[in-house]
């Protein structure tokens, strides 16, 4: 015999449920930012088959590469300005239960030729930017409500495979004008296996595709990734003195880009300037917006007037951007529009 | 009050004098004094006193007696709560389709649409944009700082120039 408050059980079962459900479109319909995103909660828990939905109108539950215990190796494809091509070598490892590491083991100019062993500078580069590169670089499925008004989702019929592996292909396509991203997702545990980033013209600007993976990788002594500089949450009145300024605000923001982060970076160069970060993104794509103290005699441009002067150049398809603004040296990073990168730094003005 | 103290040995009753005075002044305005006054002036005077211990068994019985009967509705028969499970699952997905739905149409992020917010967003992009004045430079000629932030976001190390 059933205790009677047993017997009501499945109804508080279904209210419960339905609670979750509307709490659930109650977030996906305005909530704010939030860096938790979907795509970590998948995270957490990456499920065989995640890719639930093959409709073209949801974006799909995929697992970042740092979710797993796994080594990847991976080739990324940058195109250069000059219209040329530099290939990198990839080696990709995790435990999630400790951290990922990033290493450069090859180069190359020409698509045709082998990789060949990376110089000590690049080495170090990547090493400095390993993490960065992971969380901001390589594409991730950041924000569930962001992701709904900024993309349209659809799936690629038929079958890919990579690192031989049975994958979904899915492409979104910014509603905003800014280009597309194409999504390789294990079709088994929704391993995201491999991307590329799109320009508006349809170019490939960045692309990376994992070739061979090894999923009981052992790591004694790894060194895992950690940040190239002190790294925490802005906090207000109390960093500005640090800085030695308050941080401009852009009073523009190109269309779905929403700042999920602010940050303090504090480099471990005590000779070097403390950096204010913001990181803005669209559920996707990444921009970012950084201040310093502008050095004394103003080197990198400055106010003309009612006029901001700026610098810019394109290093593989990332547009860079800085200036002087009532002293703070200001820039502005990303692979979006030249136009919008100049309107966000034109519209950098005094907190209110 | 004269003609009361004249009365020789007799006693008035206790209070009454306050009371003709509370008459005298307030009567002709049609004020009443409230019927606990008396016993709020006299615990007043008392102080805090103790209640008998005996107090709560003499009166609980006509508290008993006064208080409404609470009553606790059981489903007892299982067919109504097999029945009402279904409608508590249908107005629990109602509420939440429902609540969904108001936040989907009204909580939109605050964001008009339409080609009139493009056509302003337009507009403010061409404002700011037109307060740059830019130079465009090898990347080489970047500071440290732009580059790793470039870097950061996946530009070539070398800045697009080999390694």
């Amino acid at each position: 015999m059933r205790h009677p408050k047993l017997a009501s059980l499945p109804a508080w079962l279904a209210v419960g449920a339905s609670l979750l459900l509307a709490l659930a479109s109650c977030l996906g319909s305005g909530g704010e930012g939030n860096e938790a995103g979907q795509e970590s909660a998948a995270a957490g828990a990456p499920a065989a088959g995640a890719p639930t939905s093959p409709s073209a109108l949801q974006p799909p539950l995929v697992s970042p590469p740092e979710a797993f215990l796994v080594q990847a190796v991976r080739e990324l494809d940058l195109a250069l300005a000059s219209g040329g091509l530099e290939r990198y070598l990839e080696v990709f490892s995790s435990d999630p239960a400790a951290g990922f590491r990033l290493d450069v083991t090859g180069f190359a100019t020409d698509p045709q030729a082998p990789f060949s062993a990376p110089g000590a500078g690049l080495i170090g580069a990547y090493q400095r930017r390993q993490r960065y590169l992971v969380h901001y670089r390589d594409a991730h499925l950041r924000d569930w409500p962001q992701l709904l008004r900024s993309y349209a989702w659809e799936e690629e019929a038929g079958s890919y495979s990579l690192a031989g592996r049975d994958c979904r292909l899915y492409r979104a396509r910014s509603l905003h004008g800014f280009g597309s991203v194409e999504l390789y997702v294990d079709r088994s545990n929704g391993m995201v296996l491999g991307w590329t980033l799109q320009d508006a013209q349809g170019k490939a600007v960045q692309a990376l595709r994992t070739t061979a993976l090894d999923w009981n990788p052992s790591f004694p002594g790894m060194t895992w990734s950690a940040p190239a500089a002190g790294e925490r949450t802005y906090s207000g009145r109390q960093d500005d003195l640090l800085l030695g300024f308050r941080p401009l605000e852009a009073r523009y923001a190109p269309d779905g880009f929403e700042t999920t982060r602010r940050l303090i970076l504090t480099p471990y160069d005590p000779s070097l300037d403390i950096i204010y970060l913001e990181i803005l993104d669209d559920g996707l794509q990444v921009f970012l917006t950084a201040q310093m103290k502008a050095p004394p005699g103003g080197a990198a441009g400055g106010q003309q007037g009612p006029q901001f002067a700026a610098r810019m150049a394109v290093l593989g398809g990332i547009r860079v951007l800085e200036g002087e603004i009532r002293g703070r040296h200001v820039f502005v990073v990303g692979s979006l529009p030249e136009d919008e990168l100049l309107a966000v730094f034109g519209s950098m003005a005094e907190p209110q | 009050m004269e003609i009361l103290r004249s009365l020789g040995e007799a006693q008035a009753p206790p209070g009454l004098e306050e009371r003709v005075v509370a008459r005298r002044a307030f009567g002709p305005l049609g004020v009443e004094a409230p019927p606990d006054l008396w016993h709020r002036v006299v615990l007043a005077r008392e102080g805090e006193v103790e209640a008998p211990p005996d107090l709560w068994e003499r009166v609980a019985p006509a508290v008993r007696e006064a208080a409404p009967r609470a009553r606790v509705v059981l489903l007892r028969s299982r067919l109504l709560r097999r029945a009402l499970v279904p409608v508590a699952l249908a107005a629990s997905v109602l509420l939440a389709v429902g609540a969904g739905l108001f936040f989907l149409v009204f909580g939109g992020g605050g964001r008009p649409a339409g080609p009139e917010l493009a056509a302003q967003r337009e507009e403010l992009r061409a404002i700011y944009r037109s307060k740059v004045l830019v130079v465009e430079v090898p990347p080489e000629e970047l500071s440290p700082t732009a580059r790793s932030l470039a870097g950061a976001l996946g530009a070539p190390p070398g800045g697009g120039s080999g390694q």
